[in-house]
């Protein structure tokens, strides 16, 4: 009875730390997951030389998420940013390779550490849409 | 039940408001009621329920235990407790089926019967919906395609697919002709819902599921091949037909603008913003672009010029207008969509997003597909929980399928049928997953009909040689 007793503890400890191990590490590919994508939005950010504030402005759309969209040398659209209602930035395009290339948090914006003033944002898409051809 | 959870995909909003509260409630009591069936028969008989079912439930709640701890990593955690907690409702509703019905076949037959017969009066309404409401019964565009009392046309395909080897064991153990008859053409209706939905995946888990039932069910060479050759034909050829109706993909001509030419400007200094930064804002590297002293959009007004519209988010990508190369159009844009959710998958590829969250993780991007999650159901299980997770649903498929196979060499007459009904909906399971992302989502038109089955199959096909004992034990007078 008592081996049985012990047996089952330690089934129960074996698997309350198996439970403790998927938490650790769902968790750690979450940090991780978010940590790449910011650096991917950043690598964009920095194409479009470090401020959304950017005289190659070339496109927007009203979202959820607002969307910017800058020119490079080559292409109108070549790059995106699209930033939630708190003017986080949750995603960035870059389309100048064949392959676009997506970084988005859209689906968790609160992982987003990179952030914009929502008046700046709301004026470029203004700016924007007032000067669509 | 199942009615009811077509109507909450149905083919107008308004019965869908209607249908969508309706079939929790319904769901809720159908699981209590069976659950308290299960718990009266066990406490009748003095016994634990089958180490069949046990041993299958225990998988079953591993993979549980997944999903609800998956709340700690999740995108969105009350959405993964939520489905979580949805599934589990259908799991107990399931187990406590298969506990009542493992020691009774005739039980297990009324079972498979109500699946059956659910997804044929489905099928039936539809034919309603085209007699009486034409224009709602199908959708246009480049195809025809019908989709009868579903939202869309993959809609009963997939409820059909899952319940056509139900039908097909049905009509082979029928006593009297009448019954055969009358099995048969419901099964009739629902192949023909399906080749007139025209959905290739549809078509292609209806095909395994019943062949399967054929291959192994008919009795007799020659009823056999003819029975295989027939369902090869039918299936095949709705295929076929699909595929000669396809339009074919119109020829992609990139249209991405070019940059406008660099304006030759003196520089202009930058005027002191007014704007502040957001108060919320973290310091560091993002937001050091956002601290930097920035210009106003006013001083920048002059030197931005034309600018476009951006197309919607779920046609960025093979956009003509955003685009270089085309993306594939092959499966309905599904292949290219995949290509997508695996570069997300990449990112999480352990435990995932979180159970329940592909509709929030996956975004349709591409142009050429249609559709709010992935359409595969592995991919789907890969997005919410990861490896882990779908290692633990290839664990419950593979235990059904080999112990299920085992069962069909020492089983006879009805359970021997019953186990092979439960294997045919296991493989037309498995082909839909390749097509639809549903198998976790209890929502879903053909979830219902296809947990209860396998659950229904777990005490046979992982215990078969205590089936005959229990049998004895429940008709000592025998049960054909």
């Amino acid at each position: 009875m008592r081996r049985r007793v012990v047996t089952v503890a330690i089934a129960a400890l074996a698997a309350l730390a198996l439970l403790a191990l998927l938490v650790a590490v769902g968790r750690w590919e979450k940090r991780r997951a978010a940590h790449e994508e910011l650096a991917g939005m950043r690598t964009v950010l920095a194409a479009i030389g470090g401020n959304i504030v950017s005289p190659s402005l070339s496109g927007y759309r009203y979202g959820p998420p607002d969307c910017l969209a800058y020119h490079d040398r080559v292409m109108l659209l070549a790059l995106q940013l699209c930033f939630d209602s708190e003017g986080r930035l949750v995603q960035a395009v870059d389309r100048r390779p064949d392959q676009p290339r997506y970084y988005s948090l859209e689906y968790e914006p609160s992982l987003s550490t990179i952030r914009f003033n929502r008046t700046t944002i709301d004026e470029l898409l203004q700016l924007a849409a007032s000067r669509t051809g | 039940m199942v009615v009811t959870f077509a109507a909450g995909s149905g083919f107008t909003p308004s019965l869908k408001r209607h249908a969508s509260d309706t079939r929790w409630i319904v769901l809720m009591i159908v699981c209590a009621a069976a659950l308290l069936d299960a718990i009266r028969r066990l406490v009748a008989t003095r016994a634990l329920p089958p180490r069949g079912l046990l041993r299958f439930g225990l998988l079953a709640a591993t993979f549980l235990v997944v999903a609800v701890i998956s709340t700690a990593w999740s995108v969105s955690p009350r959405l993964t407790f939520e489905r979580a907690g949805s599934l589990t409702i259908l799991f107990v509703l399931a187990a406590a089926i298969a506990s009542s019905t493992a020691r009774d076949v005739a039980a297990r037959v009324r079972v498979f019967q109500g699946l059956a017969a659910g997804a044929i009066v489905v099928g039936l309404l539809g034919l309603f919906v085209l007699v009486f409401d034409y224009d709602a019964a199908y959708i246009g565009g480049e195809v025809w395609r019908y989709r009868g009392f579903g939202e869309n046309p993959n809609t009963v395909a997939i409820l059909a697919a899952a319940a056509l080897p139900l039908i097909l064991g049905l009509a082979l153990r029928a006593g009297s002709r009448g019954r055969r008859a009358a099995w048969l053409a419901g099964g009739l209706l629902l192949v023909a819902s399906i080749i007139a939905s025209e959905s290739r995946g549809g078509l292609l888990a209806a095909g395994a599921g019943t062949l399967i039932v054929a291959a192994l069910g008919v009795e007799g060479l020659r009823n056999r091949t003819a029975a295989v050759a027939a369902l090869v034909l039918v299936f095949a050829g709705g295929i076929a037909l699909r595929e000669a109706l396809e339009p074919p993909p119109t020829p992609f001509a990139s249209q991405v603008a070019p940059a406008p030419p660099p304006i030759p400007t003196k520089p202009v200094p930058p005027k002191k913003s007014k704007s502040k930064q957001h108060p919320r804002a973290k310091p560091g590297s993002p937001g050091k672009h956002a601290k930097r002293p920035s210009p106003t959009p006013r001083s920048i007004v002059p030197k931005v010029r034309k600018t476009a519209l951006l197309p919607r988010e779920e046609d960025e990508i093979g956009h003509p207008g955003l685009s270089k190369k085309s993306t594939t159009t092959l499966a309905s844009g599904r292949l290219a969509a995949w290509s997508g959710a695996l570069d997300l998958i990449g990112e999480r590829p352990i435990l995932g997003y979180g159970f329940g969250t592909e509709q929030k993780v996956f975004v349709d991007r591409w142009f050429y597909f249609n559709g709010g999650m992935t359409e595969n159901s592995y991919l789907g299980l890969l997005l919410q929980v990861g490896a882990v997770g779908l290692a633990l649903i290839f664990a419950m498929g593979a235990a059904l399928a080999a112990g299920g196979l085992r069962a069909l060499r020492v089983l006879r007459g009805d359970e021997q049928l019953l186990a092979l009904m439960g294997l045919g909906v296991l493989v037309a399971a498995c082909a839909i997953m390749v097509i639809q992302s549903y198998l976790y989502s209890v929502g879903n038109v053909a979830t219902a009909t296809v947990w209860i089955s396998l659950f229904a199959l777990a005490p046979v096909a992982l215990e078969p040689r205590a089936a005959p004992k229990r049998i004895r034990a429940a008709a000592p007078e025998g049960v054909s």
